[in-house]
């Protein structure tokens, strides 16, 4: 009696702490991915017509296609992928330079800088949009991939940055002065010490770059003109018209825009983790 | 330790240029698309820049196409126009942004509401005497291009020229099959409209008489209701007080409000333009009340004869009262180096070949006489109903009041959440109505006095 009723107890539990819980947050978060996985693979006379369909029949992959090809998809991915994995591999770099003298080197004035950081933070894009537009006319780099480069860096920095002086500071000084001890100069102690032990938070930093450059629009609909240079997310808003929306269409580009975030994800979540935490409690 | 940290600096930046390089020479490569076609081109083409403003996959195609008729003839012309297309959604913000920068195109096409707006901040090329001495003038509907030229409220001098749409005031699209099917006929009359919803209106079968658009852009469907109702012939009159003062708007507007969710889909109370048209093209609804740029997804949707148009109901007062000048076309920019050969790309792109091929997808009406009378526009029977009610000399057109500076934040921040509180019975039709009318003559006060009273 005393292990059914114990049985009981832990079934109800399972039940009310586990599955009810987690059960719902992933009908809240999967139902919208059905959703459009179910809209991209519906011809677009079965996406308005009753009754609705719950399983697309028969499925096609025509919109994929149409996306890709006809759409301009294939071209937006590349420039999505080059300018997103250039801001990234930059962000890295330049996120660790402002890191290593903030957390290596003693000298006045860190806590004001951290602040600034931290304040630009508070700037809404939207505010820099004119400014910033005037700046690369001045430079020739309308219409250009750099300004979105330049751009997103300027945003990405200051709060990467940040990120990156908290993994940094949490590696004792020791191991450096011993790395040096056993004959490596800065630089080496820097590639063959910091950085395999800054893994997670290299990580952290260059997904979060990666994954802001890939989704940004609104600097991307402004300095760029031209199609063949556009990337994911203004591509996206041309399948909108004025009066009508492909939503066949739409769904299936939402679909390709989130395969390189959610492929990064998988990879990188066992460091994503990690480095989240290791940021958390140290520095 | 002074070295090496100098040697770490040395090594960082090399890394950092040689990263900047990679995205750099991407730029370029992305960019090869147009640099080939510069060195190939003779020396002494003009290159003029065209951006599209409502690229999408149905209209892009049609549009590169008549670009592509112009730039064919580039040997004899020495001009090549370089197509740039941007999404409708967001082309407004992308304009206004160019224009701020000063890094405008040479031309490009625009909507009805943005062409006040960029007049008064000085970005247009005025065309009069160009247009003049156009031989095509005379091919122009005198009252499309008198639309465009009240665009200019001051002086009303000509800053572009229409396209497509000009005079293209709303209708009621219907479901023709199912009218036949119930026995129905479409309004004649405001109480014929009333009347006529619970006879095609089947909630249960999720089919509903009307879909109304409550949310973004719902200003402009409501107001051409009123419109309609009150036979106003002008928004404001001499003295400044908005039509929408009129105490018979009250309990039309009422009216109109409860037909919400009764006749109409709860989820109407969001719906833009896009949700508005899908409802009647995936059988949700019986008619609705648009322009004809409906028509592209209409036809996509339906067979012929499943759906049709109708003038909209008269006003009490036995006259209708429509909606003028809206006047989607084509406009200079001012800091165009090259004005000679943008008004060439003008003329091409309001020349009869370019305004049949576009009408032909679009199906809305032409500005130019000789592409009325094409059978493609003649023939169409939801262009018929709209021309037979245009045509009545009875009828009385009204002006949008969108060139007041002011209009795009009224519509937004007061006429659209402001009827949406009156669908959902939080606020009163009259206090809706005077609320709108004391903005809107506000603005038209200031207006006036900085710009004197627009002309007639």
């Amino acid at each position: 009696m005393n292990t059914g009723a114990l049985n009981l107890k832990n079934i109800l539990e399972k039940l009310f702490l586990l599955i009810l819980p987690l059960g719902s947050a992933l009908v809240f978060i999967i139902t919208p991915i059905y959703w459009c996985v179910n809209t991209s693979l519906k011809t677009e006379l079965a996406v308005i017509s009753r009754p609705i369909q719950y399983l697309p029949s028969p499925a096609t992959f025509e919109n994929f296609t149409r996306a890709w090809r006809n759409v301009g998809f294939n071209t937006f991915f590349l420039n999505s992928l080059v300018i997103a994995t250039t801001v990234m591999l930059l962000l890295v770099v330049f996120s660790m330079l402002i890191a290593y003298p903030m957390t290596r080197y003693k000298f006045s004035g860190k806590p004001v800088i951290v602040l600034i950081l931290l304040c630009t933070q508070f700037l809404p894009r939207s505010m820099m949009l004119i400014p910033l537009f005037m700046t690369f006319k001045t430079m020739g780099l309308i219409n250009s991939p750099m300004s979105l480069v330049l751009s997103y860096l300027a945003f990405e920095l200051p709060f990467n940055a940040v990120l990156m002086i908290g993994f940094m500071s949490g590696i004792p000084i020791e191991l450096d002065e011993a790395a040096m001890i056993d004959g490596c100069n800065r630089l080496q102690t820097v590639t063959k010490v910091l950085v395999p032990i800054l893994i997670p938070g290299i990580v952290v930093a260059g997904s979060f770059a990666f994954i802001d450059s890939w989704k940004e629009f609104l600097f991307a609909l402004m300095f760029i003109n031209e199609k063949a240079k556009l990337t994911i997310p203004v591509g996206l808003s041309y399948m909108l018209g004025e009066y009508g929306v492909n939503y066949g269409t739409l769904a299936a580009g939402c679909i390709i825009a989130v395969i390189p975030p959610v492929l990064l994800f998988c990879y990188v979540q066992k460091y994503l983790v990690t480095g989240l935490s290791s940021g958390a409690v140290k520095g | 330790m002074k070295r090496s940290i100098l040697r770490f600096v040395a090594v960082m930046t090399a890394l950092v240029m040689a990263a900047t390089v990679t995205a750099c020479s991407s730029g370029k490569q992305s960019q090869g698309g147009a640099e080939p076609n510069t060195q190939t081109a003779p020396k002494k083409t003009v290159e003029i820049t065209y951006w599209h403003e409502d690229a999408s996959p149905e209209k892009t195609p049609v549009m590169q196409e008549i670009i592509k008729w112009f730039n064919d003839k580039e040997a004899q012309t020495g001009i090549k126009i370089k197509y740039e297309g941007f999404p409708s959604s967001n082309a407004y913000e992308k304009f206004s942004v160019a224009i701020a920068g000063g890094s405008t195109p040479d031309i490009s096409g625009v909507w009805d509401s943005w062409i006040t707006d960029f007049i008064l901040q000085g970005a247009l090329l005025k065309i009069d005497d160009r247009f003049e001495k156009w031989d095509d003038k005379a091919q122009f509907d005198p009252k499309a291009i008198k639309a465009f030229r009240k665009k200019d409220v001051a002086a009303q001098e000509l800053y572009g020229l229409p396209f497509i749409s000009s005079n293209n005031g709303s209708v009621l699209w219907y479901r023709a099959d199912r009218f036949k099917q119930y026995g129905v006929n479409p309004p004649e009359t405001w109480d014929d409209f009333f009347n006529l919803l619970p006879k095609i209106n089947f909630p249960d079968k999720k089919e509903y008489a009307f879909a109304m658009r409550g949310g973004k852009g719902s200003a402009k469907q409501m107001l051409v209701m009123l419109y309609s109702y009150s036979g106003a012939e002008s928004f404001f009159n001499d003295e400044g007080t908005a039509f929408l003062r009129d105490p018979a708007l009250v309990p039309f507007l009422e009216k109109y409000a409860s037909i919400f969710n009764k006749y109409t889909s709860e989820s109407d109370l969001t719906s833009s333009n896009k949700e508005m048209i899908a409802a009647f093209g995936g059988g949700f609804a019986n008619m609705y009340q648009h322009n004809l740029g409906s028509l592209i997804d209409n036809t996509s949707k339906f067979k012929d004869g499943q759906f049709m148009t109708a003038a909209l109901p008269k006003s009490p007062k036995g006259y209708r009262t429509m909606e003028s000048g809206s006047v989607n076309g084509f406009v200079v920019y001012k800091n165009t180096k090259n004005p000679n050969e943008a008004w060439e790309v003008m003329k091409h792109l309001t020349s009869k070949d370019s305004t049949a091929k576009w009408q032909k997808l679009v199906g809305e009406l032409p500005p130019r006489l000789d592409v009325q009378q094409m059978d493609q526009v003649k023939n169409a029977p939801h262009i018929k109903s709209l021309l037979a009610a245009m045509n009545d000399p009875t009828t009385k057109f009204i002006d949008n009041p969108t060139f007041l500076p002011e209009y795009k934040t009224i519509e937004s921040q007061i006429l659209e959440p402001g009827f949406q509180s009156v669908l959902t019975g939080k606020k009163a039709a009259k206090d809706y109505l005077n609320e709108a009318a004391k903005e809107l003559e506000a603005s038209y006060k200031n207006f006036t006095q900085k710009f004197g009273k627009p002309k007639k």
